[in-house]
């Protein structure tokens, strides 16, 4: 195909469509309304319902812990928008590290709020709150991951299963940072299968949102 | 036309120059098809692709972000038309990505121009693997930096510098054996 025939055509296929578009914010700065719909959640659940416990644990061990936990989350969706642009993407297994350490930070979370209070589930009551939890921190992360669809599909997915994973497994880690504040049970045998547990529904919908954009692609 | 020229028209193109998209073209273009040639070992495939670069170019316009490197950037975006190339036709099952095509021209590392005569370099190119073929295309011939490679390639910049490594080693054998 001669040169000047192909700019001629793609002039002529680009010309109609070629309105002016602002471009994308950087990657940060786009996280930010992911952080701020957490912020919103964490809140509302501070506001209509804290832990009985929340007083015992004292500011650091309950708010503290999980805007840190939300700051690890930060980092996570950045990563993932990064992966919507063109040159900006890091590599899988540097994602993969950020989310072992992201997932390190909430055991530990859970652990520092064990130390300080160790209430659990009653005999026998362990399946009924703890599917109550699993369903209440799966049902908190779905907004946040809506938002975070829209975000990516701004983008250019050159990786969608990466950026989709990395922003499905964010929002249930910011949910369960939202959920603790609710919760009293700080039990392991109640925090990481039923608290951590969850993130499988958040991942599940956006492996599935990954899976139709690649197919659409 | 250096990378200053390329991020100013990018940013016209942005605001509906359609002028700039001549420019652009005209800057990136030779790049971007020796780079679609690297990548499928084919001419006129590499045609079509190209064309389908500049349209995806078009359709992402807005994330490119001013002030950064374009050329990465496109080459990012002709990598991603690649794959989305190759993901079609396996689920086709056509599986005719032009392997046994005859080699066309690939670009050689000008480091390696002394090694051997052009031919015999581009078949030595292209029994290398075609990630190594690729880090060693972008760095040794477009000069882009380990860290630009892994950008584009999403991959670390240390790995790239490895397969870039690698491949020119591997490069050196196969001449070297050919001898």
């Amino acid at each position: 195909m001669a040169e000047q025939d192909l700019l001629t055509r793609l002039k002529s296929e680009i010309g109609p469509d070629l309105t002016p578009v602002r471009p994308l914010g950087a990657p940060g700065s786009r996280a930010l309304w992911m952080v701020a719909t957490w912020i919103v959640l964490g809140g509302g659940i501070l506001v209509v319902g804290p832990r009985p416990d929340i007083g015992a644990l004292g500011a650091w061990r309950s708010v503290g812990f999980s805007l840190v936990e939300v700051a690890v989350c930060f980092v996570l969706v950045v990563i993932g928008l990064r992966s919507s642009i063109p040159a900006m993407a890091g590599s899988r297994s540097s994602a993969l590290v950020w989310m072992a350490g992201a997932l390190a930070v909430h055991v530990l979370v859970a652990w520092g709020t064990l130390e300080r209070s160790a209430m659990a589930p009653q005999p026998g009551d362990e399946w009924r709150t703890g599917l109550a939890c699993g369903v209440g921190i799966a049902v908190l992360s779905l907004a946040p991951l809506g938002l975070g669809t829209v975000l990516l599909r701004r983008g250019l997915l050159t990786r969608p299963f990466l950026a989709f994973g990395l922003t499905g497994f964010t929002c249930g880690l910011a949910a369960e940072a939202a959920w603790r504040l609710h919760c009293e049970y700080s039990a392991w045998g109640h925090v990481l299968p039923f608290h951590l547990g969850a993130l499988v529904l958040p991942l599940l919908v956006a492996s599935a949102a990954a899976m139709l954009v690649a197919r659409r692609a | 036309m250096t990378e200053q020229q390329l991020s100013a028209l990018m940013t016209a193109y942005q605001q509906g120059d359609i002028h700039a998209f001549d420019g652009l073209y005209q800057g990136l273009r030779p790049r971007l098809q020796k780079y679609l040639l690297v990548l499928t070992r084919g001419r006129s495939h590499a045609g079509d692709l190209l064309q389908e670069t500049f349209l995806q170019i078009h359709r992402s316009r807005r994330t490119y972000l001013p002030g950064r490197p374009v050329v990465p950037w496109a080459f990012a975006i002709a990598r991603h038309v690649y794959l989305m190339d190759v993901r079609k036709r396996t689920r086709m099952r056509t599986q005719e990505i032009v392997l046994d095509d005859p080699l066309p021209e690939i670009p050689v590392p000008p480091e390696a121009e002394g090694l051997a005569e052009k031919e015999r370099l581009q078949k030595a190119l292209g029994q290398l693997p075609a990630d190594q073929i690729e880090a060693v295309t972008l760095h040794h011939v477009w000069g882009f930096t380990f860290e630009e490679i892994g950008a584009t390639l999403g991959i670390r910049g240390v790995t790239a510098k490895v397969r870039a490594f690698r491949g020119m080693k591997r490069l050196k054998e196969i001449l070297g054996a050919g001898r």
